[in-house]
């Protein structure tokens, strides 16, 4: 379980990240979105233990984050938007560096080491350099460094930046698969629909502030309470919108361009059935009929203004 | 301590010093493929055609036993000075860009994301450098071990020379360690490396030399006695290895003298290091500041004891501001040379005040005014402790000097040796006050702490090539002049009446330092209130 409360941080007089709290369990996949300069890769600092908070905290399992940094960071994995490889290392090297300073038995490590490998798709490359691997490997090869030691939490600072289509694809099947085992997963991206494919809860974030906090699903709802629908017909809008207003379900029915009517509907599927239906029955020529449904990017949109600190 | 405790004190030190991840990655690097064998290759080559140069002009040539000796004594010397010459280039070189590099590819910050300590981080970062070092002096063993062969020298020789070797490359590694943890690119933390090894060395042979000359002359030492630093210099190891320092009656070998500072030199810098690795309040730099004020009070009374060995002149009793002007003008010179000494000795205070003293703003990192003057916060690197510190760092330093000369002859020195006392405490608050003012106008750490430092060039050490193009060297208060205003003008003059002059000097300094303080607090202040915040709401 990992609790943050109240977490700030100022430069002076800045203030990067305004009070934020939240609280994540195990299994949980959060995506942490904002703009450049929002605050999200400050709170993931603070969170790692690298960034001294100016007020309030986080608790992992028990573990405070100022009274106690270093179980903390037993607990924690913490992958930045830099790679941060040595040069003339090898794969296993590089691992087995790790796992040494996360205090991994040396006895266990080798173990430990081809396990990772494996889950990231490495085990091939465990003799290559690191400097002789793709960009999608050492990213991956970065996961892997995070997990040697097996932890509750990971922090993954914009993990899919510069990576083509495959490897993105290949780090969200990873990142879910980490989530099914029970880590909590903190992800900050710009790549929106991504992080609605695996994240079960997003925060968007500006100007250090926690504009939205919940599951993808709860958070469109808030911002989009009713069901629009978007109704394409050749002629005579201006009274299908008249009729539709008056039919069961419609709460609002607006011309949005020539061909365009959009419908705020808050009835169920019979009274959507009944909505097309009776269009078609009154003598509209409806050519498509589809429900507008809001996106993260709509919501992260509408409620951000694009300011940054 | 419960016996957990020590327990998990034992188990946390022998993962710093067995088996540390960091000494073993380094340490693969640095022997991967050809490189290095082909390295050690080049240097023995280098090292035997050395060697062979120096024996054949000594086997040359027909010489009487007596000279043939010296000649191979001589032989042993230089191989030597080659193995010092080896680690005054080579452990520098090796270490200078530890720190700097992993900062530049950011890769601390994975680092320190694991529960790993700057000290466990630090440690392993000198072992695998001296590691390496120590390889070399390792490999010309088969080198040295032939000066045993042929004579020049005997295996106890060659052990203690290379003990002493050893600490020296140590010390130069934990200076260029320090170096690299400080500077901000590559190049710069192996200039700064390199100038520490120069200055070292500087220092190290100047003492030497000192020695030998005294040794000369008939003043300096009997037999095998000689002052504990001759074992500094690595050019005279071998000369130096069966030096003894007496203490107490006893005959303590100078390699346990120096090996002892040099583990307390090795020591300090880590902690320098560490205190720049972690966050303000972090345990190293309480570790560190502890440690200076001790050493400092020890080094303090080492240096009273010096300068009043048992038996020599008693100096004026009572420390009473009245009898200071009757006393500054009778003979009372013990006290008022141990003055001038303490002043003197104060002097590399300029290298650690401007990380006592400034604050700003420094990457991620925030030393941000949190009031002047705090007591309890002496210890825990934040602007509010700087003075306290810096006023605790002197006093003992006075006190300290004070004690080793009542240890040396018996008798506490004189009210003329507290008026220095007090010039020096004025004069390192004066420029205390001026850290805190160049810190006022919010440039940046870096640009205030370089700021520092250039008033510091500018009042203390360009006026005195200025003043001496001006009016020639004149450093007697008595006449009037330019050097008057000098600041450092008491501590440079011989004059019966300088503690005087430093009691008026260091009121001065002190009303000026109050004055530029007052000014800096104001501007401070007015800032915080710009920015919504007190200085207290700022921790």
């Amino acid at each position: 379980m990992l609790e943050v409360k109240g977490l700030r941080k100022e430069y002076g007089g800045l203030t990067a990240v305004q009070g934020i709290s939240f609280t994540l369990k195990p299994g949980d996949i959060f995506g942490f979105i904002g703009s450049n300069g929002a605050g999200k890769t400050t709170t993931i600092r603070m969170i790692s233990t690298l960034l001294e908070p100016t007020a309030g905290t986080a608790v992992l399992n028990g573990a405070d984050i100022r009274r106690n940094p270093m179980e903390v960071r037993r607990m924690l994995g913490y992958m930045p938007d830099f790679f941060g490889l040595y040069d003339d290392v090898k794969v296993w090297e590089y691992l087995d560096f790790f796992a040494a300073i996360y205090q991994v038995p040396p006895k266990k490590r080798p173990e430990v080491i081809d396990s990772v490998l494996e889950l990231t798709n490495l085990t091939v490359k465990k003799q290559a350099f690191v400097q002789s691997l793709s960009r999608g490997m050492q990213q991956r090869l970065c996961l892997a460094r995070c997990l040697v030691h097996d932890p509750a939490l990971l922090l993954l600072d914009e993990p899919a930046s510069g990576l083509d289509p495959r490897a993105r694809a290949e780090l969200k099947e990873l990142i879910a698969e980490l989530g099914r085992m029970g880590k909590i997963v903190i992800v900050s991206s710009h790549i929106l629909p991504e992080l609605a494919d695996f994240c079960n809860t997003v925060g968007i974030i500006e100007r250090g502030e926690l504009l939205a906090f919940g599951p993808v699903s709860q958070i469109v709802k808030d911002i989009q309470p009713h069901r629009v629908f978007s109704i394409h017909m050749l002629d005579h809008l201006d009274s299908a919108s008249e009729h539709a207003k008056t039919l069961p379900g419609v709460s609002d029915a607006t011309v949005a361009g020539e061909h365009e009517l959009r419908v705020e509907f808050v009835g169920d599927l019979d009274d959507q059935a009944d909505l097309l239906a009776r269009l078609i029955q009154l003598g509209y020529r409806v050519t498509s009929f589809r429900e507008d449904s809001a996106d993260l990017e709509d919501v992260f949109l509408k409620l951000t203004t694009g300011a940054v600190n | 301590m419960s016996p957990g405790s020590l327990a998990d004190w034992v188990r946390s030190n022998r993962s710093v010093y067995i088996g540390n991840a960091t000494t073993m990655r380094d340490f693969r690097v640095q022997l991967r493929g050809s490189r290095s064998v082909l390295l050690f290759g080049l240097y023995l080559v280098v090292l035997i055609l050395v060697s062979f140069f120096v024996y054949g002009e000594t086997a040359s040539r027909s010489l009487s036993i007596v000279d043939a000796q010296m000649q191979l004594k001589e032989f042993a010397s230089t191989v030597m000075r080659l193995l010092g010459f080896t680690v005054s280039v080579v452990a520098p070189g090796l270490t200078a860009t530890t720190i700097v590099m992993e900062r530049q590819r950011q890769s601390l910050d994975l680092v320190f994301s694991a529960p790993v300590s700057p000290k466990y981080y630090l440690v392993g970062k000198v072992m695998s450098s001296f590691r390496y070092t120590w390889m070399l002096l390792v490999l010309a063993l088969p080198v040295t071990a032939a000066s045993v062969v042929i004579g020049g020298a005997s295996w106890q020789d060659v052990l203690v020379a290379y003990m002493l070797l050893s600490m020296q490359a140590l010390i130069l590694t934990a200076f260029a360690l320090l170096m690299s943890t400080i500077a901000a690119k590559p190049v710069s933390a192996i200039v700064w490396s390199y100038a520490a090894s120069f200055f070292y060395n500087l220092v190290a042979i100047s003492l030497a030399s000192v020695y030998s000359l005294g040794r000369m002359f008939g003043s300096f030492g009997r037999g095998n006695e000689a002052p504990w630093y001759v074992t500094a210099s690595p050019f005279t190891v071998l000369e130096t290895s069966r030096t003894v320092t007496m203490i107490g009656g006893h005959s303590i070998p100078n390699w346990i003298c120096f090996l002892a500072v040099a583990l307390l030199l090795c020591r300090i810098c880590l902690l320098g290091a560490g205190a720049l690795l972690s966050p303000p309040g972090g345990k190293e730099i309480q570790g560190l500041r502890l440690s200076a004020l001790v050493y400092v009070f020890a080094l303090a009374i080492g240096i009273g004891w010096a300068l009043h060995p048992h038996g020599s002149a008693p100096m004026t009793p009572g420390l009473g501001m009245g009898t200071v002007v009757k006393a500054v003008g009778a003979d009372d010179t013990a006290a008022l040379e141990a003055g001038q000494v303490l002043a003197l000795c104060s002097g590399p205070i300029i290298v650690f005040l401007p990380f006592v003293a400034c604050f700003g703003f420094d990457r991620e990192r925030r030393y941000w005014p949190n009031g002047l003057f705090s007591i309890p916060r002496a210890l825990d690197g934040t602007p509010a402790g700087g003075l306290p510190f810096l006023c605790a760092f002197l006093a003992l330093f006075a006190v300290g000097m004070d004690l080793g000369a009542l240890g040396g002859d018996g008798a506490l020195l004189g009210p003329p040796f507290w008026a220095f006392a007090f010039y020096t405490a004025a004069f390192w608050v004066l420029f205390f006050a001026l850290g805190r003012f160049v810190s006022s106008f919010f440039a940046g750490l870096k640009t205030s702490r370089t700021m520092l430092f250039a008033l510091f060039l500018f009042l203390v050490c360009l006026p005195f090539p200025f003043l001496t193009m001006v009016t020639g060297v004149n450093l007697g208060l008595e006449s009037q002049g330019p050097w008057n205003l000098y600041v450092l003008a008491p501590l440079l003059s011989r004059d019966s009446y300088r503690a005087t002059y430093a009691l008026i000097f260091g009121a001065i300094l002190l009303l000026v330092a109050l004055v530029v303080m007052l000014i800096s607090e104001s501007r401070v202040s007015k800032r915080l209130a710009v920015l919504g915040r007190t200085s207290e709401s700022t921790r």
